[in-house]
């Protein structure tokens, strides 16, 4: 574990260290080891960009949803390390913002909702687990799309604690909703869902966490857990609740069919038996009496 | 000065106005916000609602999307204004309060709206 490095009373946590560094202005980068590791990028004591495996960065989020074709995003590359050899040095936006918005990928206003939501979503993401211990850099060289002015810590903190008490207060474990690899639970017309409700019910295919899902749609991890939180309160996701490796299940499993038996052809999967729910047998059948007797 | 802020103050130029931010309509984030704009609520709890009267009109099979919800208190209203999306999974909400008693309600939903257009932009 390493040692926090700058003070002589040491912060007792993350978001400390933070409120700490702004006080002295600080710019350069916080690296925090842990499972979820990740590095706060800080100017002046602002949080710029938050870079972490545990959540999709600023080009994830373009290019996964969609929003910005790869093509386009490489050619957005190429012309800024052209320029980048003329103009040296622009500090208020990065480069490769300007370029974006030059090549007409992406509005101003768009491309700054993004930098500040990825900023968010990250830090979310890395206080699911306790971090372990941070080290402080001076010189750090921030990702190439930034939030401008940036976050201020206490914001970006008390935004992160309402996240994690929103979910727990629905879901008990987060490690188990974030540890969740889920699949679709019944069959539902898709003319009910909005078009994210959609995406996530596509994406879940029993073999993707949350966060894999968020990586895979492009959208964030904390927006993508409270959509199947809400799914799994309308019945439409399930996943196994992990067992303790000491108890195995001792569920029946059923026999897999004879190989001569399965259906031809690559277009017919097989499915899951339909589970009528045992309520709406009994009211249908209610109602009908009702009916018979007045 | 970024684009966001420049746009919210923006909106203060017509009558009324109060306050204004935008809003993330899926985690409730206000992106940026200007002048006092949560007197009918914390932005993750307006969002929370509009999010809720959405899949209400979904689940009752309304054909078109929601656009705009307008609170109306005895002293303010409250323009939750959807914003055109470009990302087809993030959307975003506008919101902007008025004082009653110096608006136009009918005027303020179309400058919302008009705000709403070009604030990504």
């Amino acid at each position: 574990m390493s040692v926090p490095t700058l003070a002589s009373q040491p912060p007792r946590n993350v978001p400390a260290l933070l409120a700490k560094l702004l006080t002295e202005d600080f710019t350069g980068a916080v690296e925090v080891s842990g499972t979820p590791s990740g590095t706060i990028h800080l100017r002046r004591g602002m949080v710029i960009a938050v870079d972490t495996p545990n959540a999709p960065s600023v080009e994830t989020l373009l290019i996964r949803s969609g929003r910005i074709d790869e093509a386009a995003w490489a050619t957005a590359l190429t012309r800024r390390a052209a320029t980048q050899s003329t103009d040296t040095d622009n500090e208020d936006t990065s480069d490769l913002n300007a370029v974006l918005i030059d090549l007409g990928l992406i509005g101003q206003g768009e491309l700054e909702a993004v930098c500040i939501a990825a900023v968010y979503d990250a830090a979310f993401a890395m206080a699911l687990q306790p971090a372990e211990g941070w080290t402080v850099h001076k010189a750090a060289v921030p990702p190439a799309l930034v939030t401008c002015p940036g976050e201020s810590p206490r914001t970006l903190a008390d935004e992160t604690t309402r996240r994690i008490s929103t979910l727990s207060e629905n879901w008990g474990s987060l490690a188990e909703l974030a540890g969740a690899r889920c699949r679709p639970a019944a069959r539902i017309d898709p003319g009910l869902l909005t078009s994210r409700q959609q995406a996530v019910l596509l994406a879940a295919n029993g073999r993707r966490t949350p966060r894999d899902i968020a990586f895979f749609l492009g959208c964030g991890v904390f927006p993508t857990m409270l959509d199947i939180a809400r799914l799994r309160a309308r019945r439409l996701v399930e996943w196994e609740t992990p067992r303790p490796a000491t108890t195995p299940s001792t569920a029946r499993r059923a026999a897999p069919p004879p190989t001569d038996q399965l259906p031809e052809g690559p277009a017919v999967l097989p499915r899951r038996p339909r589970r009528d729910r045992p309520s709406e047998d009994t009211s249908e059948s209610g109602t009908t009496e009702g009916r018979n007797s007045s | 000065m970024p684009k966001l802020e420049i746009s919210l103050s923006a909106a203060f130029e017509s009558p009324g106005v109060i306050g204004a931010a935008l809003v993330d309509a899926v985690t409730g984030l206000a992106y940026r916000s200007a002048g006092d704009f949560s007197t009918l609520g914390e932005a993750h709890e307006v969002a929370e609602l509009t999010t809720l009267i959405a899949g209400v009109l979904h689940e009752a099979g309304a054909p078109g999307e929601l656009e705009s919800v307008v609170i109306t208190s005895t002293r303010r209203h409250e323009i939750v204004q959807t914003v055109p999306g470009r990302a087809p999974l993030n959307s975003a909400v506008l919101f902007v309060a008025l004082d009653r008693e110096r608006a136009n309600l009918a005027l303020a939903v179309r400058e919302a709206a008009a705000l709403a257009e070009s604030i990504l932009t």
